[in-house]
């Protein structure tokens, strides 16, 4: 990976590669055990009880009455291949992808320890950074798996100034978020609604000072 | 493991569905006269306004004296082997509580857990936290940890991992004398409103 001044991810090559986090995918095999071990339930039940004496229940018959009745021309013989033909390539997907996408993998602190930091924390602590740059209005942040998109309004102040601040605070906060490959950053301004031109005079009477707003708003 | 089984066993079920979806598919169009396959000679499959069950080869099996000892006990098996995967997908955590060989003592695992929420809670940036261990008889090896980290506003993830590790973990580590438990970490951060700069 090159290494590009504005965001690209800095990364040392000594590092010991942080494995990503696969999935139990618990959800899927807690449903697919569930209607199984329904299912086999279901028609033992049924089956045994017959065996006994019982009469098949209702559901039984109707079912087998239908599929009896069903030639392969039937729409529904369609519809129910496509069905199965979905939910089986859709299974098997869940069953090879590692999933988990939303926890990124932070640097191995040591020790048999992993971390992941949820998306949605980085998104949150990136947009407290960018709404404390003087003339950011809103901080629209969207965190995908290796890039994080902003997109920020200017409130007052020179865009190109602001949009400068919001590379450089939002540069040293990804990089202290501590993850083991740091999103790109693709940051955009655009003025929003009651922006006003910075007045020329004000600016040219700061004299050396070149950025009065950043230097006004530092706490 | 869990993990893998898992996964082994929704690729097994997709591969299952997947093919009977496209056997029925396949009979389905061609006996609609929708495709103008030609299937080959080893294909087996219902023909163009066959019924889709063959019911009288379904009756020949039935008066079998084989037949319905077969279909018990088939769907007995298939039926534990659903059960004890569902019970799989509940965590053992071992015993709630441990003999420590060094000092004699007992040691209850909810007592460790909440002394590591604890001194997590107290680490800079840390707004909340829960841990849960796993701990089992003939000890290290089995000595294990989740943990969730709620970060305040303005944390900086990195130094709190280090300071978790270096804190309670390694604290738990040696109170039991087992070592640093391995440890998956979960960083989350609470929805707050930002603060804006005037």
């Amino acid at each position: 990976m090159s290494q590009v001044p504005d965001g690209r991810a800095v990364e040392s090559p000594s590092a010991p590669k942080p494995r990503r986090s696969w999935s139990a995918r618990r959800a899927p095999a807690v449903l697919c055990a569930l209607l199984g071990a329904a299912a086999c339930a279901a028609v033992l039940y049924d089956v045994v009880s017959v065996r006994f004496g019982g009469t098949p229940s209702p559901w039984r018959h109707a079912l087998l009455n239908h599929l009896y009745g069903m030639s392969v021309t039937d729409a529904l013989a369609v519809v129910a291949a496509a069905v199965l033909v979905v939910v089986g390539l859709w299974l098997i997907f869940l069953a090879v992808t590692p999933g988990a996408r939303k926890r990124a993998p932070m640097k191995p602190p040591g020790g048999d320890v992993r971390a992941f930091l949820d998306r949605s924390a980085t998104a949150l602590l990136l947009r407290d950074v960018a709404l404390e740059v003087p003339g950011a209005g809103d901080a629209k942040i969207r965190v995908r798996r290796r890039k994080v998109r902003v997109r920020a309004t200017v409130r007052f102040g020179d865009p190109t100034e602001v949009e400068a601040e919001l590379t450089r605070a939002l540069t040293s906060k990804r990089d202290g978020l501590g993850l083991a490959r740091p999103p790109r950053l693709a940051i955009r301004v655009r003025p929003d609604g009651d922006w006003t031109p910075p007045v020329p005079e004000q600016a040219e009477s700061a004299g050396s000072e070149d950025a009065p707003m950043t230097a006004g708003g530092k706490k | 493991m869990r993990n893998v089984l898992n996964r082994l066993l929704i690729v097994v079920i997709g591969l299952v569905l997947l093919g009977g979806g496209g056997w029925l598919g396949v009979n389905a169009l061609v006996a609609r006269d929708e495709v103008s396959w030609q299937l080959p000679s080893w294909w087996r499959g219902p023909r163009a306004y066959d019924h889709l069950v063959d019911r009288a080869a379904l009756d020949r099996m039935r008066d079998q004296g084989w037949w319905a000892p077969v279909v018990i006990s088939g769907l007995a098996v298939l039926f534990l082997l659903f059960l004890f995967w569902l019970l799989a997908q509940g965590r053992s955590r071992g015993p709630a509580s441990l003999l420590l060989r060094r000092s004699g003592g007992r040691l209850r695992r909810g007592a460790l857990e909440s002394a590591v929420t604890a001194e997590a809670e107290t680490l800079p940036g840390v707004a909340g936290a829960r841990a849960r261990l796993t701990m089992k008889k003939r000890g290290q090896r089995r000595f294990r940890a989740r943990m969730t980290v709620v970060l305040e506003p303005y944390a900086e993830p990195g130094p709190v991992l280090d300071g978790l590790v270096h804190g309670p973990l390694k604290d738990a580590g040696s109170s039991t004398g087992f070592g640093i438990p391995a440890t998956t970490v979960r960083m989350r951060a609470t929805g707050h409103r930002g603060r804006r700069v005037r």
